[in-house]
């Protein structure tokens, strides 16, 4: 399975460079610094297996024969990590869905009172944090004590009104 | 031509398919939780796309590796598909960036709260777990009914475990005792 190994490499390869630098200090823009680790992780690791296997000639028998079987590997271990980095959020912050389940499961069968639930899981905790994240990776800007789209944040959320408009949904969120 | 060339044609057809399906399905339907069955309507549109194209497709000769690359390449699609029209339903982000898009003149931190608060998120998810069968609410109490949305969240501690060293941002409130 040279074209799944080679797209399994590459990813794991990107996946521990981004858990060793998550490990020693969380980059403060997070879903930017997540695609720079594996976009240039997964080419840079492209790179220094072709390099290897001009080294080493056993390696080149490992790897796909053709340079579109290249291609694919490279765009399967993209896709793997297209589908860490949409998972990443629900990892990185505290999904309201998840933190409430967990804890009405805590209380078992005499169950949870939705007061307390609602008491504890104020906007501090649900709504400043997403604010915060929001001015930290650049898709918004304060002005004046004033939050403003920044340009990506436009171009963002553009993409998501095109995008809704395809499908004739209503806002959502 | 090179037979991987081939496979990376099928799986944009397959991956054109999905999404061609599934805003095609959203449109059609009109019941409760209709994203989530155009997904399912594109994700198997897409499927049998790729697969007849591989059956019976330009070259009958792609190897077993080839196949199963496609394959893999088709599902990590329909994951990450599925995550961006998630994104756009439920994420306070993208809801937040929304509520600034409408807001010319910006909004403070406490108009961004009116507009989305708390409250509303809670209430919405609530309402979406009862509604899939996740939860129910006797007297003001909510009680668990099914372990399936648990479960995810028992993997994403795992996960949170493993690139944080289970750090959680909950940690800074000090009266969250939940």
């Amino acid at each position: 399975m040279p074209t799944v190994g080679l797209a399994l490499a590459l990813f794991a390869g990107a996946f521990l460079v981004h858990l060793v630098r998550w490990r020693i200090a969380l980059p403060s823009a997070t879903a930017r610094a997540l695609l720079v680790t594996f976009v240039f992780g997964i080419l840079g690791g492209l790179v220094f297996v072709e390099l290897m296997a001009r080294i080493l000639p056993g390696l080149a028998t490992l790897l796909p024969p053709e340079p579109f079987g290249t291609l694919q590997a490279l765009l399967l271990s993209l896709a793997f990590a297209a589908g860490y980095v949409m998972t990443y959020p629900a990892i990185e912050v505290e999904s309201p869905t998840l933190v409430m389940i967990q804890a009405i499961a805590r209380h078992g069968d005499e169950g949870l009172a939705r007061a307390t639930l609602f008491a504890q899981l104020n906007d501090e905790v649900l709504v400043a944090p997403r604010v915060r994240d929001l001015l930290s990776d650049g898709l918004a800007v304060e002005r004046e004590g004033r939050l403003h789209l920044s340009t990506r944040g436009r171009r963002l959320v553009n993409l998501f009104f095109i995008w809704r408009r395809l499908l004739g949904a209503s806002a959502g969120g | 031509m090179a037979t991987p060339f081939w496979a990376l044609l099928m799986a944009t057809l397959a991956v054109a398919a999905n999404m061609a399906g599934q805003i095609m399905a959203y449109r059609l339907l009109r019941a409760e939780g209709k994203l989530f069955k155009s997904q399912i309507a594109g994700t198997l549109l897409g499927g049998l796309v790729l697969a007849l194209l591989l059956i019976s497709g330009p070259d009958a000769s792609l190897s077993a590796d080839v196949v199963t690359a496609d394959a893999l390449l088709y599902a990590a699609f329909c994951y990450v598909y599925f995550h961006w029209n998630n994104m756009g339903e439920t994420a306070r982000r993208i809801r937040m960036l929304r509520e600034l898009a409408a807001a010319p003149e910006g909004l403070t931190f406490e108009e961004m709260v009116q507009r989305y608060s708390a409250q509303e998120i809670l209430e919405r998810r609530l309402e979406r777990l009862s509604a899939a069968g996740q939860i129910s609410e006797t007297d003001g109490r909510l009680v668990l009914t099914s372990r399936t949305v648990l479960l995810s969240a028992r993997l994403v501690g795992l996960a949170k475990q493993i690139i944080f060293g289970g750090r959680s941002e909950l940690d800074e409130h000090d009266h969250i005792t939940l």
